[in-house]
């Protein structure tokens, strides 16, 4: 379980979150929702170590993470699929699955291998792909491919940066599918949205992150019934 | 004879300049700094050997550290500036480096003579291989035995994780943050290992040519040191050795005729080679042929996928 009290991040002299408290609870998907530059990106970087907070904590599980660098975190099973479908294009697939691993031991050769085939199993496209340059894949493929890098670290909690945006409706399907799957399988996610129709067919919680601050949180009945959230999100009065 | 072991010196320090230059493009550095520490291991080098009578594996070895010591004092602030920013703050070291020798004065009488850098009228006395018997196949064998070595270090290391690592963060940096790589001490670690590279290269350098100033560092050097690596492909060392080969092989000493005009014909190849190989000469397609020659199998790739 995730727990995040009075979070603030700044770049500079600009503070991107002013205080950010919410909690993931294990096995659940807990979607963050809000406008552009309302922080969420910033959230999901100072949760994986990327960028460090200036004040507030991050509870893991029971381990603080709270100013931990990104290597530690990643240790301490928290993951993060950045926003964009960032993969590393010049290498193959396969060799981006296994810099997945680069946290994992090296005594785990055998084991990775058979993470890897987990994941050609969960995955089919990427194991057709698997010696092409991940640069050449689609948008959607590099999608699957950057969820399954970060899979391979084997976290017991994944952040997923908007994966859904820019991509054609059938492979938004395609990439809730997995994530129904994911959740199914055990696994605790935090996902970052904004097509709040998607959304709502996977998360138990919803956040919702403007300029910096939580203004919404609550359950998918009571943010359907919430007038701001349904005006500014459902398309309806 | 002597006029082909001069070509072979320039070919293996400039392949030692290339490969400092290649560490740093693995993690998509692009330094113009690599002269500065080229600069700092032929002074430093050069001044122990010469002032202080010290053995010249001593003196190289210092040299080295040295010119490492500032490349890891200088990876920190690198780390904040990206591309062209971290391309004008390289110049800008080497250009501090090679005014400060240009400043340089340091004479000292040894055996009777007075010998030292002479800030404008360079550094004058590095005879080290001449007052200990070296021949110049000596020098020669011992310019390529840290080619060789360097090559296969860094040959050695793409064939392990942590080669991956380096490469990882020169494809993405966030992607590599987020796959748990420290990006701080990546990037550190390989400006650290290709100012040490950089510097022997340097130490070799001023005492394989005896004498260095201020004109031996300046940017055009720097920017033949990055070309070398950008032209042969950083898929691969080899490729680094092959572009230096092919410029200062062919280009330098094949067309020495053209005088200066042969910068210009440096210029335009690496326009022409980033147009047809932005993977550089040696890249996967390449390698994947060369084995295909060999009879090896060949790698897979998305056509019979
Ligand atoms: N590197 C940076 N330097 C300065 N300001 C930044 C930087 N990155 C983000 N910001 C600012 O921080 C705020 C939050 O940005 P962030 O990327 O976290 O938003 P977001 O909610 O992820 O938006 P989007 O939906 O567009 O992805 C914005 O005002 C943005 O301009
Ligand atoms: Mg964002």
């Amino acid at each position: 379980m995730l727990s995040i009290n009075n979070l603030e991040t700044s770049y500079g002299l600009i503070k991107a979150l002013k205080g950010v408290s919410l909690d993931a609870a294990e096995g659940e998907v807990t979607c963050i929702l809000g406008p552009n530059g309302a922080g969420k990106t910033t959230l999901m970087f100072t949760l994986s170590g990327i960028i460090k907070p200036d004040a507030g904590s991050i509870d893991f599980f029971g381990t603080s993470l709270t100013g931990l660098a990104a290597p530690k975190v990643l240790r301490e099973g928290l993951a993060l699929v950045p926003e964009n479908r960032l993969v590393f294009p010049l290498m193959s697939v396969r060799e981006n699955l296994l810099a997945g691993a680069y946290t994992r031991n090296r005594s785990d050769k055998d084991e990775v291998e058979a993470d890897i085939e987990k994941m050609f199993a969960r995955f089919p496209v990427l194991k057709e792909r698997q010696e092409q340059n991940a640069g050449t894949l689609s948008g959607g493929e590099q999608q699957m491919l950057a969820l399954a890098r970060a899979l391979m670290s084997r976290p017991k909690m994944l952040l997923l940066d908007e994966p859904s945006v820019g991509l054609a409706p059938v492979i938004v399907n395609e990439v809730f599918a997995i994530i129904k799957q994911l959740k199914e399988d055990g696994l605790s996610i935090v996902l970052v949205e904004q097509n709040v129709v998607k959304a709502l067919e996977v998360a138990d919680h919803f956040y919702l992150l403007d300029q910096g601050r939580v203004t919404f949180a609550g359950t998918p009945g009571e943010m359907e019934n919430d007038d701001v959230i349904k005006r500014a999100y459902l398309g309806g009065g | 004879m002597l006029y082909f072991l001069g070509i072979f010196q320039t070919i293996g320090v400039h392949t030692l300049l290339g490969l400092s230059a290649y560490v740093l493009l693995l993690t998509g550095q692009l330094s113009l700094g690599q002269v500065g520490f080229f600069a700092i291991g032929a002074y430093v080098s050069g001044i122990l050997t010469v002032l202080f009578s010290w053995h010249i594996f001593a003196a190289l070895a210092v040299g080295a550290l040295v010119a490492g010591f500032f490349a890891f004092l200088i990876g920190f602030p690198a780390l904040r500036v990206k591309g062209l920013m971290l391309v004008v703050a390289t110049i800008a070291f080497s250009e501090i480096v090679r005014l400060f020798f240009f400043n340089l004065s340091w004479r000292v009488e040894v055996n009777g003579f007075d010998v030292g850098p002479d800030s404008t009228q360079g550094f004058r006395e590095i005879r080290y291989f001449a007052a200990n018997g070296w021949e110049q196949t000596h020098v020669v064998a011992l310019i390529w035995s840290f080619v060789i070595l360097v090559m296969f270090l860094l040959w050695w290391l793409d064939r392990v994780r942590a080669g991956a690592v380096l490469r990882a963060v020169g494809e993405d940096d966030l992607a590599a943050q987020s796959s748990g790589v420290n990006l701080t001490m990546v990037k550190v670690a390989a400006m650290t290992a290709g100012g040490v590279i950089a510097g022997i290269g340097g130490g070799l350098f001023a005492h394989s040519t005896t004498y260095v100033d201020h004109h031996t560092f300046t940017i055009l050097l720097a920017t033949f040191a990055v070309s070398y690596p950008i032209l042969g492909g950083h898929k691969n060392v080899f490729g680094t050795l092959l572009a230096v080969i092919f410029i200062q092989g062919f280009v330098i000493e094949g067309l020495r005729f053209m005088g200066d005009y042969r910068n210009i014909v440096f210029g335009l190849l690496i326009i022409l080679a980033m147009n047809l190989r932005p993977q550089g000469l040696v890249d996967g397609h390449f390698i994947s042929d060369i084995k295909k020659k060999l009879g090896g199998k060949p790698k897979k790739d998305s056509a019979d996928a």
